[in-house]
């Protein structure tokens, strides 16, 4: 198979309208209507997304922001969700697996290092006041590992240690 | 000049079923009727829905409003969602009037007053009945306000009061979902919101009763 060279995620830039909060960033995208709340993790790796930068750089600059250890699989999983959102170019399409290597990785790690909030991305759906969230925090629900904020599901349950509540700001120890 | 309502009339006996008054709002078809007074609500209706989705000034997000404590408790929702039931309850409990259809947003994210009668269902009516203000005891609003709480909730028969606490951003999303000028206006909406909801609390979850849940909604205000 030919090698196409390292991904090189690009954020959105057109038809969105903003919204700033402490931690979280409110976005609007006019092509559909929906409307995104990204918690501060999530922000961060899609501000990244510069069209130019590999993933495992991505990982390196957030490891030096955060002063905290991070991977490739957990940039992944921010961009998993970014792609699910419509926030990125077609660089990575919606529902992009994961590497196994990596999601065994999530599994093994029990998803977050070093208390980093996992991405989450809150969306409200036109003509609907619910909002539904990117992935689903322990004890949710399931019946795919990829539903799950930490990529795994077991038993018909998300499983997995701190991870980001639903709706709440990410916080870092 | 930017927006020109017309009331057309029709000989007698002309228009469906005898409607020969014909409201229009540019060359858009609002309504017709019988009567011009049938009209009336219609067009105030309207109005306001046109005001709402296209002002810069304030942003209308369909929501009750009361003061309490110097701090708005904005409770978005559509109409059936109780929110007339459960405003009159909070100013029974002494919060003060602002609105039981639109929070009125300025640039800074303060409510201001939107003293329109609530209008009350009767049980079992899908329409509406105005109650004076003056029914109200004076409790009514006039000073814009910080918002302290947004509260998203919906009445549910024998639902337990457990709401859950909610990040700003989500706040500001529930909001948005109930704002006229969400569409035509995201920019503006969401710099609105976000200053809105900065300070506030924001809780979710069904209530039950509003007379039995109104004290403890407004203790959410220290």
């Amino acid at each position: 198979m030919q090698d196409r060279g390292p991904i090189v995620p690009r954020a959105r830039s057109s038809d969105l309208a903003f919204g700033h909060l402490p931690g979280e960033l409110l976005v609007y995208d006019q092509r559909n209507h929906r409307a995104h709340c990204l918690n501060d993790t999530a922000a961060r790796i899609w501000q990244h997304c510069d069209g130019q930068t590999a993933i495992p750089v991505v990982a390196e600059w957030l490891a030096a922001e955060w002063q905290a250890p991070v991977d490739d699989a957990f940039v992944w999983t921010g961009l998993d969700q970014l792609a699910r959102a419509g926030l990125l170019e077609d660089t990575i399409g919606p529902g992009h697996a994961l590497p196994p290597s990596r999601r065994e990785f999530l599994r093994r790690a029990g998803v977050t290092a070093a208390g980093l909030a996992l991405p989450l991305i809150l969306t409200m759906v036109p003509g609907s006041t619910a909002l539904a969230a990117s992935c689903r925090g322990a004890g949710k629900p399931c019946s795919a590992s990829a539903q799950c904020c930490s990529g795994l599901c077991s038993g018909g349950v998300c499983v997995g240690g701190g991870v980001a509540p639903l709706g709440g700001p990410s916080r870092r120890r | 000049m930017d927006i020109l309502y017309s009331l057309r009339v029709g000989v007698p006996g002309s228009g469906p079923n005898g409607q020969r008054f014909n409201l229009l709002e540019g060359t858009r078809k609002v309504a017709r009727a019988t009567t011009v007074d049938a009209l009336g609500a219609v067009f105030a209706t309207d109005l306001e829905l046109t005001m709402a989705a296209t002002t810069s000034r304030r942003l209308f997000v369909h929501a009750g409003v009361v003061g309490w404590r110097g701090r708005a408790i904005v409770l978005p929702g559509r109409s059936f969602s109780g929110k007339t039931t459960l405003v009159l309850a909070l100013v029974r409990a002494g919060a003060r009037y602002y609105s039981d259809d639109f929070a009125l947003l300025d640039a800074g994210g303060r409510v201001h007053p939107y003293t329109r009668e609530p209008s009350v269902r009767p049980h079992g009516s899908d329409t509406g009945v105005r109650v004076p203000l003056t029914a109200l005891g004076g409790r009514v609003g006039r000073k814009p306000l910080p918002v302290g709480l947004v509260l998203i909730s919906e009445y549910q028969p024998d639902a337990a009061w457990q709401p859950e606490p909610l990040s700003p951003g989500a706040g500001a999303l529930a909001l948005l979902a109930h704002t006229v000028a969400a569409r035509t206006q995201p920019a503006i909406a969401l710099t609105t919101l976000s200053a809105a909801v900065i300070q506030a609390t924001v809780l979710q979850g069904p209530r039950g009763d509003a007379e039995s849940v109104a004290t403890t909604i407004l203790s959410h205000i220290t």
